[in-house]
């Protein structure tokens, strides 16, 4: 296994520089040759990538202990997806992991394009190959997942607790093909600045690209989210850990780009801002990952801490400064001849949300980097949790919702007051309408008041566009409602399956609203002991202790009464995963129990438990309106499909 | 056995890549990258881009967004750009016509 898997990672390298040199070659030259050939190439690097990984698939699975990352990730007793799971869950088989998926998107992308674009894919190759070539370099020097054991073992030290759960099967793996989707964008638009081809093609082609890799991302994030939830037994879902901010910066600006992208397709203007969007998304992916695999910047996440870290900024710099460069150098030729013809117009509403996006984006930035600049300037670490990003956030996420509903309201070039004045009176009056009752009845918070308001007005803005669309269906085209509704959606998949994405963004912000009425107690309580929070009463019934080879369990039983009736049973746990290695403590882990509703989730979560005197320490939250988000990301997906569905011939355009 | 197989592998995979080098001239060999579709594929890009644009204005129109001097004039306006691209694909297009025909006379001789 050590010498396969080595034998395999080598040649990939050496492929990935011939790739690299051919490529350049085929396009230096334009040979049709050498371009085949650095095609095959990369399809070869792929391949050989594909074999290392599942090398190490093997050894997992068959529990090949003589192999450090083995040891270290697995042991005999863990059920095989987890096995498998072991795959991602350390260092050194992520960044494996990383390369591989980075060979599937780049071997798709370089076979849809093998008729077409031939004045690009010789750069797109070279790029995709330069970062298959980063990541095998790292993985042979730096974090060789086939490095054997020094002394014989007889079996491993298993998983981390906390990421034997069923979402360490899907979150990583989403949230990977989310990151490092993003090189496929990168790659087309270093092509299209070393080429010098930079009309519309290369935006068209990379739209669908970003868009997958964009979902992703959401997805990835959103799975994130429900986990900590879950899983971490803190009743929240999102912490601004550097690890879930790495992956929240390239969702920012990737969601600038699909927007401003439209302006460029439809416009021929802001062809440098998408340039260096794109650029800042990829960026972005690395600098995220720099700062969590370098130690430089703590996180509950367990990838600190190594010397992965160097290379990543070597690398980091290397891209700002060739694609910066570029950038620099095609400048007179991204000038846009176009202009925009009036405030009052979608493209302005475009650039203002793209410009709210970015500041987001660098605000999380900002906040993530400010204890490696406090520690560099003032020699003390000062971390900014979050309070910092909760005051910073919350008024640029409110200007984005109210740009949500503006936006698809506003005609291209220019509109008049009138027009205006017609289109948004009813979408405020329901704001309006909305702000009245909420203040009075719910919450003197302004936020709590803006918040709710304005996902009232960008409901009412896409309620409206429905309704007349299909209004115009009925009566022009003599459809029924359901004919007309999907015909609408079909035949504008970008335009209504977007205002679906934007139905999905208003009801993740009804659910972070919730936060702010969120009921919290920590409280030790004795065996038939009640205690009350909101409108429930809970009492701690019985302990009742459960074991197998693998793990053991204390289960904690409640009986819950809301308003004084009976409501339901809830088990909260604390499991203690037994190491195979001996000597080695048990590692604990939280088993939260949640109560779901759309109302409000009662969460129960088992801190300690003290056997003496049968007493147990337990988190009790009544968390409001937190299932919208996860409905809301449902609809965020659905609608992100549908822009994503390829018509029949915009897959791979053949050139002649 | 397994450095063997992977080394018989390893050779298989340089065989495959280093082929196009190899084949007869015509099938890999230099080209000028076709610059002729180039230009028409960006044409036609253009095209289908400029007629959505009628479409929405079309329907920003039905659903009140745009006044109606503010419809027309954009509206001469795109079908205005329109009218140009697709000129200028109808030349392209002969354009490339010749230049095919040239292309197989050339291979052929």
């Amino acid at each position: 296994m050590h010498n396969a898997g080595n034998i395999l990672l080598v040649s990939a390298l050496i492929s990935s520089a011939y790739v690299v040199g051919a490529s350049l070659l085929g396009g230096i030259y334009r040979s049709l040759s050498w371009l085949e050939s650095a095609r095959r190439g990369l399809w070869t690097t792929s391949a050989l990538i594909f074999l290392a990984s599942a090398v190490l698939i093997t050894a997992l699975v068959t529990d090949q202990f003589s192999l450090q990352y083995v040891y270290q990730y697995s042991n005999s007793t863990m059920p095989l997806f987890y096995k498998f799971a072991a795959f991602w869950g350390g260092q050194n088989g992520s960044l494996l992991f990383w390369v591989l998926i980075l060979s599937v998107y780049a071997s798709l992308a370089v076979f849809f394009y093998r008729f077409s674009h031939l004045d690009l894919m010789p750069y797109v190759i070279t790029t995709l190959s330069i970062l298959q070539g980063f990541f095998l370099i790292l993985l042979i020097f730096q974090a060789n997942p086939f490095d054997l054991m020094p002394f014989t073992v007889v079996d491993g030290r298993g998983l981390n607790p906390l990421l034997q759960n069923y979402y360490m099967t899907i979150h990583p793996p989403s949230l990977y093909l989310g990151y490092v989707g993003m090189s496929i964008p990168f790659a087309f638009a270093m092509a299209a600045l070393i080429s010098g081809r930079l009309d519309n093609q290369w935006v068209i082609i990379i739209r669908r690209w970003t868009l997958t890799a964009w979902f992703f991302l959401s997805l990835g994030n959103l799975l994130g989210a429900s986990w900590a939830y879950e899983v971490l037994g803190w009743g929240g879902y999102w912490a601004w850990d550097p690890v879930e901010n790495a992956a929240f910066m390239p969702w920012l600006s990737a969601s600038a780009f699909l927007h401003s992208v439209i302006i460029q397709e439809k416009r021929n203007m802001l062809k440098t801002w998408n340039m260096a969007l794109v650029i800042l998304s990829f960026v972005l992916t690395l600098t995220g990952t720099f700062l969590t695999r370098s130690g430089i910047v703590s996180s509950v996440h367990s990838f600190a801490q190594s010397d992965i870290g160097t290379y990543f900024l070597v690398f980091l710099v290397l891209v700002v400064t060739v694609s910066g460069g570029f950038l620099i150098y095609r400048l007179p030729a991204l000038k846009s001849k176009n202009h925009f013809d009036s405030l009052l117009s979608r493209e302005a509403s475009f650039l203002l949300n793209n410009l709210v996006l970015v500041g987001a984006a660098l605000a999380v930035l900002w906040g993530t980097i400010f204890p490696v600049i406090s520690e560099a300037i003032r020699g003390v670490k000062i971390t900014v949790g979050a309070p910092y990003f909760n005051k910073v956030m919350v008024p640029i996420g409110l200007a984005l919702l109210v740009l949500t509903g503006i936006g698809p309201m506003v005609p291209w070039k220019k509109t008049s007051v009138e027009a205006l004045k017609k289109n948004f009176l009813w979408p405020v009056a329901l704001c309006v309408g909305t702000s009245i009752p909420v203040y009075l009845w719910v919450s003197h918070s302004v936020w709590v008041v803006l918040s709710f308001s304005f996902c009232s007005f960008v409901l009412g803005t896409i309620y409206l566009e429905y309704y007349r669309g299909i209004k115009i269906r009925i009566q022009n085209l003599k459809e029924s409602f359901s004919t007309a509704l999907i015909r609408l959606v079909s035949k504008n998949e970008r335009r209504y399956g977007g205002y679906i994405v934007h139905f999905g963004i208003v009801l993740l912000f009804v659910g972070f609203t919730g936060s702010a009425f969120k009921i919290e107690k920590e409280i030790q309580v004795k065996q038939s002991q009640a205690f009350s929070i909101g409108d429930y009463t809970i009492q701690f019934d019985n302990v009742v202790p459960e074991q197998d080879p693998h793990k053991e369990v204390i289960k904690a039983q409640f009986s819950v009464w809301k308003h004084e009736k009976p409501f339901a049973y809830m088990d909260a746990a604390k499991v203690f995963y037994k190491s195979q290695v001996p000597g080695e403590p048990a590692q604990p882990a939280t088993e939260a129990s949640i109560r779901r509703s759309l109302k409000e989730d009662l969460y129960l979560a088992l801190i300690s438990f003290e056997p003496s005197d049968r007493t147990i320490f337990i988190k009790a939250i009544v968390n409001p309106l937190v299932q919208w988000i996860w409905i809301g990301g449902l609809f965020v997906m659905l609608g992100t499909f549908v822009v994503i569905w390829p018509k029949s011939n915009s897959l791979h355009p053949r050139s002649s | 056995m397994t450095t063997l197989v992977l080394l018989l592998i390893m050779i298989g995979f340089a065989a495959w890549v280093l082929a196009p080098h190899w084949k007869k001239k015509g099938a890999y060999h230099y080209i000028h990258f076709f610059e002729t579709p180039i230009v028409l594929q960006q044409l036609k890009e253009s095209k289908s881009l400029l007629l959505q644009s009628l479409r929405e204005l079309d329907l920003d129109y039905e659903t009140g967004k745009l006044s109606v001097e503010d419809y027309k004039e954009l509206t001469q306006k795109t079908r205005a750009q329109t009218a140009e691209v697709l000129l200028e694909i109808d030349q392209e297009e002969e354009k490339w016509k010749i230049f095919k025909q040239q292309w197989e006379k050339h291979v052929h001789e």
